[in-house]
């Protein structure tokens, strides 16, 4: 266990007059003028760095957290000793021989990773959903750099704004995105409800009630509220939804489209972000790249077989450092996320061009399939499945190796023959060669189906109000209260 | 008598409307990152604390030309956007200075000329400057920090010490005056920049945060209170150089109280654009 928070007298002094970090300088400008000005970027992410600036500033922000981290944690001091490196004058090739820290080595002992002489305040966990949760130390330091440094992003990319009323449909034991999220919207000066991962007719309810404009949500979750919305008749009209914030999982193109018909004209805005990474998080841009910030700390793609580095379009395994000032307690180096991705290289002509780029994310490590013409990972089978309106969302399905390809099982409306052609038919076109489909109607009955964060179902006293007759029951809730 | 007051509260309020058609109309330039904070306030407050002190200190051959190059410099800034060319803006500027200069020499420094000239340039470098804040982000809680601060500074200045008067002798003889001034025979009305500077700011603060009616209403406030006092002067009810910021100040402090008492949020400046389209 860390030992227990102190106050700070250095960070209480820059919390008092209001200037802890110069980025909040761009949340001010931002909160008055609604954008910063034409050179503002510049002003407050620097110039953009050609390769060789950039990987140079990377390496040494990378010997300065690893120092740290050598001199201060368990972990990573016992693994210095181990590899014989030093951590104050490694070269690159060093940094790659360094061995990647796997979930598991944090899940275990999470404590190893503390930074001695840190303040920790908030343990955040994961939600468990790619096993059990991992706990990540933050201090009171770090959480209010990172809800600035959020707040920033958020308004700077005109994600909420100033009078929006912002509805979270994440997990409450979310802790770390409901704290920087929350501080966010207060500091914006919008309005914000956790509504938690309830029954999906109640939030629904809720949206449609309280005339939400933003809505954080995961994939799965969304999809189950676009599943219910559709089928009990609800029309866009119900809805003031401007924008939806949607990440954590992978998000599909059919799911999107579905969802225009429950909200319509809606915008989507993707992110990847995760508990133990944060401020590494991933921003998509209009031509389907996944950018890093690398100013945040440092992005590698190892190859999948673990002999190194993954060449450009082969998948890989994120690999991620983040870098202070975001980052202090909880110290990782090259922590393996296991979120395959391909490395892209540019020139890039989009508008994070001067940022590195990944693919999307295409699923989770273990449960990427190898076979004969290349892999089989979760975005693919996703992305057919939720493309047909025969698979009620969000998809629910699990996979395994067999043959030259997989062994398929998923959950659908009906399982008529025109159904399975279907299925068939949308797996082909995205290339994931499928040796035998089961197609069950009941849930219950997939043997081994992949889980998802809505399955994280939070109870309510509250029951659900019956489908048929949903708009009176809106009025009587309203007057109810 | 008449005449003087007459034209001394055209230039005023030429100055009030000036600034608000220029908030209206115009979109000063603003740093691309930053907003008006507190640290703005303490700068305002400490130049306009110290500047007299520093004018007084310098010989008028050395402190004239500085107070016109930084007030041509103002006047250049403030019309580049109404012209949308900074060359002539500066051209303008330049011309106007060296008009005031000129005329000053050739004419006489109380010369209806030279005071036309002078009070011109004035009021275009007051709209400029209160432009440049409000359309920074300066807030109804910074100019009550202003009032209240330059309402203690005009009782040490101008009531308890000679300071403003000494200001007024030692500056008022030449070009660039740094007040708003008209002569008739020997009646004549003087409003201090910082007075009417503070004055302009309070209209366009209220525009912007609340609205053209709370402007307008802010208007008539400083149009009367400022007309009563230049009557009280012009009529000689009060001697000497009096404390305006005594009147004006809590005056200022009392309406920009009672708006944000009534419940209505102050605007940002992207909330005034989309009200205000230009």
């Amino acid at each position: 266990m860390p030992e227990a928070a102190r106050p700070r007298p250095g960070w209480r002094f820059f919390q008092a007059v209001g200037c802890h970090s110069p980025r909040h300088v761009g949340l001010a400008t931002s909160l008055e003028f609604g954008t910063i000005g034409p050179e503002g970027g510049q002003a407050l992410g620097g110039p953009p760095l050609d390769d060789d600036v950039r990987q140079k500033v990377a390496l040494r922000r990378f010997r300065s957290v690893a120092k740290r981290a050598a001199e201060r944690t368990r972990y990573y001091s016992r693994l210095f000793a181990e590899q014989k490196l030093d951590p104050a004058t490694m070269s690159w090739d060093d940094v790659h021989r360094l061995p990647v820290t796997g979930r598991d080595a944090l899940r275990e002992e999470p404590d190893s990773f503390v930074c001695a002489g840190s303040r920790p305040v908030m343990r955040a966990v994961t939600t468990g959903t790619t096993g059990p949760p991992i706990g990540v130390w933050y201090s009171e330091y770090e959480l209010a750099a990172l809800t600035g440094a959020t707040a920033n992003h958020v308004l700077l990319r005109r994600l909420i704004r100033p009078g929006d009323v912002v509805h979270m449909c994440i997990s409450s034991r979310a802790h770390l995105p409901i704290v920087t999220i929350s501080g966010t919207c207060f500091r914006i000066g919008a309005v914000v409800q956790l509504i938690g991962l309830v029954d999906p007719a109640l939030a629904l309810a809720q949206l449609a009630e309280r005339r939400a404009t933003v809505l954080d949500v995961y994939p799965s979750y969304f999809g189950e509220l676009v599943e219910h919305g559709l089928r009990v008749g609800y029309r866009p009209a119900d809805f003031r939804l401007e924008r939806v914030i949607i990440g954590g999982e992978i998000v599909t193109a059919g799911l999107l489209a579905r969802a225009e018909r429950l909200f319509g004209a809606v915008e989507f805005i993707e992110n990847y972000a995760s508990t133990e990474m944060v401020p590494c998080g991933g921003t998509p841009c209009a031509q389907g790249h996944l950018h890093f910030e690398f100013s945040a700390g440092h992005h590698e793609v190892v190859a999948l077989d673990g002999s190194g580095q993954a060449a450009d379009g082969e998948p890989g395994s994120l690999v991620e450092t983040p870098f202070p000032p975001y980052r202090e307690t909880t110290l990782l180096l090259r922590y393996d996320t296991e979120d395959v991705v391909a490395p892209l290289s540019g020139p890039f002509g989009c508008e994070f061009r001067n940022l590195p780029a990944t693919s999307h994310v295409l699923g989770k490590r273990r449960l990427a399939v190898r076979h004969d013409d290349g892999w089989v990972f979760q975005r693919g089978v996703m992305e057919a499945l939720e493309g047909c309106d025969a698979v009620p969302l969000p998809a629910r399905y699990g996979y395994r190796p067999a043959g030259r390809g997989i062994a398929l099982e998923v959950l659908v409306r009906d399982d008529d023959s025109g159904v399975g052609r279907a299925v068939r038919d949308r797996l082909a076109a995205h290339g994931v060669p499928v040796e035998e489909l089961t197609l069950v109607t009941d849930r219950a009955r997939l043997s081994e189906p992949i889980p998802v964060r809505s399955d994280l179902r939070e109870a309510s006293f509250v029951p659900p109000e019956p489908a048929v007759s949903r708009r009176p029951a809106l009025v009587a809730s309203n007057n109810g209260r | 008598m008449l005449q003087s007051y007459t034209i001394a509260m055209t230039f005023v309020l030429a100055t009030l409307f000036g600034a608000q058609s220029y908030l209206q109309h115009v979109a000063a330039s603003r740093p691309p990152v930053g907003v008006f904070n507190r640290s703005d306030v303490y700068a305002l407050l400490f130049g306009v604390v110290v500047m007299p002190f520093a004018y007084l200190a310098i010989p008028a051959p050395v402190a004239v030309p500085v107070f016109g190059l930084v007030i041509v410099a103002i006047v250049a800034v403030s019309l580049g956007p109404v012209f949308g060319h900074s060359g002539l803006a500066w051209l303008a500027a330049l011309a106007l200075g060296a008009a005031d200069l000129g005329l000053a020499a050739v004419a006489g420094a109380r010369s209806p000329a030279q005071l036309v000239v002078n009070g011109v340039l004035l009021c275009v470098a007051i709209v400029g400057i209160a432009n440049m804040w409000v359309q920074s982000g300066m807030r109804a809680r910074h100019l009550m920090v202003v009032a209240i601060a330059l309402t203690v500074y005009d009782t040490v200045a101008t009531a308890l010490f000679p300071i403003t008067f000494n200001l007024f002798t030692h500056l008022g003889a030449g070009p660039f005056a740094p007040f708003l001034a008209w002569w008739h025979l020997e009646h004549g009305v003087i409003i201090g920049l910082g007075d009417l500077l503070v004055a302009t700011l309070f209209v366009i603060v209220v525009d912007k945060g609340y609205g053209t009616r709370a402007a307008m209403t802010a208007l008539a406030i400083v149009g009367v209170t400022i007309g009563i006092m230049s009557v009280l002067a012009v009529t000689d009810t009060v001697r000497g150089v009096a404390p305006s910021m005594w009147v004006l100040g809590p005056v200022i402090v009392a309406y920009l109280y009672y708006l944000s008492r009534k419940g209505r949020t102050e605007r940002t400046v992207e909330q005034h654009r989309e009200a205000v389209p230009r």
